[in-house]
């Protein structure tokens, strides 16, 4: 077979009925780059028996894990949120109005997916896929929103070459941000964000007739958010001092069809970092690192309500 | 034989859609393709059109394929037992 480059390649979703068994994609997004891997937990045997080579291979157990790098695009956010600890609440009747909110068990809430990665002509297609942490952030300099998101699964085979169908939607760029600290409260000086959610997932193996993970757990959870603002006065430092709770909010909006905002209705400030007098040209900033805690008023530590046009289940 | 491309991608009715080979389709409706039209398809994504004439986006989930047991191991230092060989290894000659 030819050499193939990373451009003809393409990534496709589709949420299961039976986690674990392949559906062929019935959605389609542009990305960045992705790197989606079949892992093994092989032993190469090396025993004690008068020889100091390995002496063989046990396959061992193995799941599916990597990432998956995209612009942010609302549908797609909101799509592969199907697959994480959250629960979902839809409305509207188009554009949907998904709310995410997160949830406390073990396992996928709702769905899990089958992606299906095509390389060089190569179909692989990962099943029992779920999303077990993301990343939102925004390309400095030129203002465009980007994800990442972490993927893991139980199995991979091979499948039916599918034919590529590309929505229309148009990702988030500059002029689409509103930061507010605290909600409702929006600030102009913000130059850089970034939102994590982990819910730092792993593969469970149990002994079967199959060596793949029978399932992915969802452990303990952490959100956290970073905003860069320019440091003009003590007030934040001080509420970093005094591990002053706040809500904080990132939200944005391209038009009616697509709106992401995040929410941590209590956000502590695990750290403050000013940059000090660095040079003589240097823009003095300072990050601000929050760490979102359960809230017992809201019952949630954070949400996520993503708008779009795409109906999804 | 008629050449029908059925394209139904779920959650987006009535979208314009990018289908690879075709450009820009209206989703929730039935195209009927020239013959020309479906060699370039077939030239540019490197699939053929299926026989039956109809080609259904998105593609159907296909019959779960029968994976071997994979869960065999691979053994590489097992000698014979009825060679009667019973250890060879690491011994100086």
């Amino acid at each position: 077979m030819a050499a193939g480059i990373g451009a003809g390649g393409f990534v496709g979703f589709a949420l299961e009925t039976t986690a674990g068994t392949y559906v062929a994609p019935a959605q389609f997004w542009a990305i960045r780059s992705e790197n989606i891997q079949f892992q093994t937990n092989d032993v190469f045997r090396r025993n004690i028996r008068g020889i100091a080579d390995e002496a063989g291979a046990v396959a061992g157990t193995s799941h599916i894990e990597g990432p998956i790098e995209a612009e942010l695009f609302a549908d797609m956010f909101a799509y592969l949120l199907y697959t994480s600890r959250n629960t979902v609440v839809k409305s509207g009747t188009g554009p949907y109005v998904y709310t995410f909110t997160p949830g406390h068990g073990a396992v996928a809430s709702n769905k899990t997916m089958s992606v299906t990665v095509v390389r060089n002509g190569v179909v692989h297609g990962f099943v029992g896929c779920v999303l077990g942490s993301f990343k939102l952030t925004t390309d400095t300099g030129s203002g465009i929103a980007l994800a990442s998101y972490n993927i893991l699964g139980l199995d991979e085979a091979t499948q039916t070459l599918p034919t590529l169908v590309l929505p229309s939607t148009v990702p988030f760029g500059a002029g689409t941000y509103s930061i507010e600290v605290p909600t409702a409260t929006q600030v102009f000086d913000a130059s850089q964000f970034e939102l994590n959610v982990d819910d730092n997932v792993n593969p469970e193996y149990r002994l079967k007739s199959t060596r793949s993970a029978s399932f992915i757990k969802f452990g303990e959870r952490s959100a956290s958010l970073m905003i860069e603002r320019d440091f003009d006065a003590r007030t934040e430092l001080d509420a970093f001092k005094a591990l002053t709770a706040s809500s904080v909010r990132v939200k944005l909006t391209k038009d009616s069809n697509n709106i992401v905002q995040a929410t941590l209705a209590a956000a502590v400030r695990e750290s403050y970092e000013i940059s000090g007098l660095s040079g003589q040209g240097d823009i003095i900033m300072a990050k601000s690192n929050w760490r979102g805690q359960y809230d017992a008023t809201t019952s949630k530590a954070y949400e996520l309500v993503v708008t779009s046009a795409l109906s999804i289940v | 034989m008629t050449n029908i491309l059925n394209l139904n991608v779920p959650g987006r009715e009535g979208e314009m859609l990018e289908v690879f080979g075709f450009g820009l389709l209206e989703n929730g409706k039935q195209y009927t393709m020239e013959d020309a039209e479906v060699a370039q398809y077939e030239a540019i994504t490197g699939q053929k059109w299926p026989e039956g004439g109809t080609l259904t986006i998105p593609t159907e989930t296909p019959e779960p394929t029968v994976v071997p047991n994979v869960d065999t191991p691979v053994e590489t230092d097992d000698k014979d037992p009825a060679a009667g060989v019973t250890s060879t290894e690491g011994g100086e000659k």
